[in-house]
């Protein structure tokens, strides 16, 4: 489903972010990529979106290169791929229900469908309750479960979330996981990056570890990670 | 503002379209061409000239009539009545000073010049001079001013567009600033390049549509209250009816201006600063 074939990303002809990376992922798999801030975690869900081009190498999305798509078909790309990020990018002027709406009315979804899914995502999340909130009445944990609930409402095909438990506590850190679990089990895809050994050791099936930018280590049992 | 200020431009040049039309119009009334007869000419051989003369430019003729030398005496006695050096200086000549002239007023001030030529090479002997070319320059003066003005108003106008577009470059960015919220959100989900650029362009036209309203708004105001002074300087001419009898026009113009400029200077910002 998604490919990185020899992919290498420089900034500035100097900062190596990504070197001469090649791996694939499956339709269905759970797969979080460790490292250490600055190792490419980020580097590889930009290139993944076309936010950022590779230097070298192609990316792939479900067999089609990503270097090579028009605009029109970026745009679907982006509909197949929900992203969490750290800082969760929500609409501070919005209310919970309004921030997950949003989603649906920018990809021109109608008012109907709109009503059904936003309240079945919201309770996925465990913020149906919460649903005229704005962000800032929010604690870490359900921003970031908002930001969750963003990334699912247009049924992606896979979820990347890059260090999602990056300003949570253990407990909140644990939920989120769980919840990344539970979208898993429900038949998205589901890519993690983090360098937080909660995580690593909470999540299940194959593990990256990414070091400088190379991927060093490969497997599916993330309990053997050490860094 | 800037949008404004060429909106207020285009509807000043439009109007001052409207004044020089009307002065043209008047100065063209006053020409007319004098062909002096030669002095005792016969009667019979000036209307020979005269018939001439309306048969060769009958399209062109408004009206032709001779004023005999007695009746030009007549005119002047009138007009200088109880002016008593004017008086003193016909007694000290004497006899009648005027001549007998054929005055001839043609609908387009341009065939003038071809008209004065035919008499001056047709009748050398009957006519003693032929009289309008000062007028002409009068009138291709007024032409001429009426020319300069609007190339320079034009050169200004397109001047204050780069204005405008420079100023929406610097708006734009402020805006693109305050909603990169929502921008970020609608690039991550997919959405087209048109659908994030779209509403800042509506933004763009609509500042210029209220631009445009605006100086619709103080312009028709303006005409109203200057136009009995322009009366003054233009007799006959009132700008408020010009303004009437075009208003439409001048409001399409204006809304168009201020839409476009708005559309164009939104746009080329909006390349300029959202990246997607």
């Amino acid at each position: 489903m998604i490919k990185f074939d020899k992919v290498t990303k420089r900034y500035n002809n100097s900062c190596v972010a990504l070197d001469k990376v090649t791996f694939e992922i499956q339709k269905g798999e759970f797969v979080t990529i460790v490292g250490k801030s600055g190792a490419g975690k980020t580097t590889l869900i930009k290139l993944l979106i076309r936010e950022e081009n590779p230097t070298s190498g192609k990316v792939y999305f479900a067999g089609q290169s990503i270097a090579d798509m028009k605009t029109k078909d970026i745009c679907a790309l982006r509909q197949r791929i929900g992203v969490v990020y750290q800082d969760y990018k929500l609409l501070p002027q919005q209310t919970v229900y309004d921030n997950v709406s949003y989603i649906l009315s920018v990809i021109g979804a109608a008012d109907r469908e709109i009503e059904r899914d936003v309240p079945l995502v919201l309770e996925v999340v465990g913020l149906i309750d919460k649903a005229d909130c704005f962000p800032y009445q929010l604690s870490g944990g359900e921003k970031q479960r908002l930001a969750i609930a963003r990334a699912l409402i247009h049924q992606p095909e896979v979820i990347m979330a890059d260090e999602p438990s990056g300003n949570l506590d253990p407990y909140n850190t644990w939920d989120i996981v769980e919840l990344l679990k539970k979208i898993h089990h429900m038949g998205t895809t589901v890519v993690v990056a983090t360098h937080d050994k909660d995580v690593i050791a909470q999540t299940e099936g194959r593990t990256m570890a990414l070091h400088q930018g190379r991927i060093i280590r490969d497997d599916n049992n993330s309990r053997n990670f050490v860094f | 503002m800037v949008i404004a200020v060429v909106v207020f431009l285009i509807t000043l040049l439009f109007l001052i379209g409207g004044l020089s039309k009307a002065v043209v119009n008047q100065i063209k009334e006053q020409v007319s061409i004098a062909a002096y007869f030669q002095r005792d000419i016969d009667s019979a051989d000036m209307m020979t000239v005269k018939e001439d003369i309306e048969i060769k430019f009958s399209d062109d003729i408004q009206e032709i009539k001779i004023v005999s030398a007695e009746e030009a005496l007549s005119h002047f006695m009138d007009r200088y009545r109880g002016d008593i050096l004017y008086q003193r200086a016909l007694d000290q000549v004497g006899d009648n000073p005027f001549l007998s002239s054929l005055d001839i007023i043609v609908n387009e001030p341009e065939r003038y010049a071809e008209i004065a030529d035919y008499l001056s090479e047709e009748y050398p002997d009957l006519l003693n001079k032929v009289d309008f070319y000062h007028r002409e320059s009068v009138i291709d003066k007024v032409f001429e001013t009426t020319n300069k003005i609007h190339s320079f108003g034009a050169i200004v106008a397109l001047l204050l567009t780069l204005l405008v577009v420079l100023v929406a470059f610097s708006t734009i960015r402020i805006s693109v600033h305050a909603s990169r919220y929502e921008v970020e959100t609608m690039k991550l989900v997919g959405a087209s390049p048109w659908f994030i650029r779209t509403p800042f362009i509506i933004q763009g036209m609509i500042s210029g549509l209220i631009a445009a309203l605006l100086i619709a708004a103080i312009s028709i105001p303006l005409v109203y209250f200057l136009s009995p002074q322009l009366m003054n300087l233009v007799p006959g001419f009132s700008l408020w009816n010009y303004l009437m009898k075009n208003l439409f026009w001048l409001m399409g113009l204006q809304l168009l201006t201020g839409l476009f400029l708005g559309w164009l200077s939104t746009l080329l910002a909006v390349y300029r600063h959202l990246k997607i």
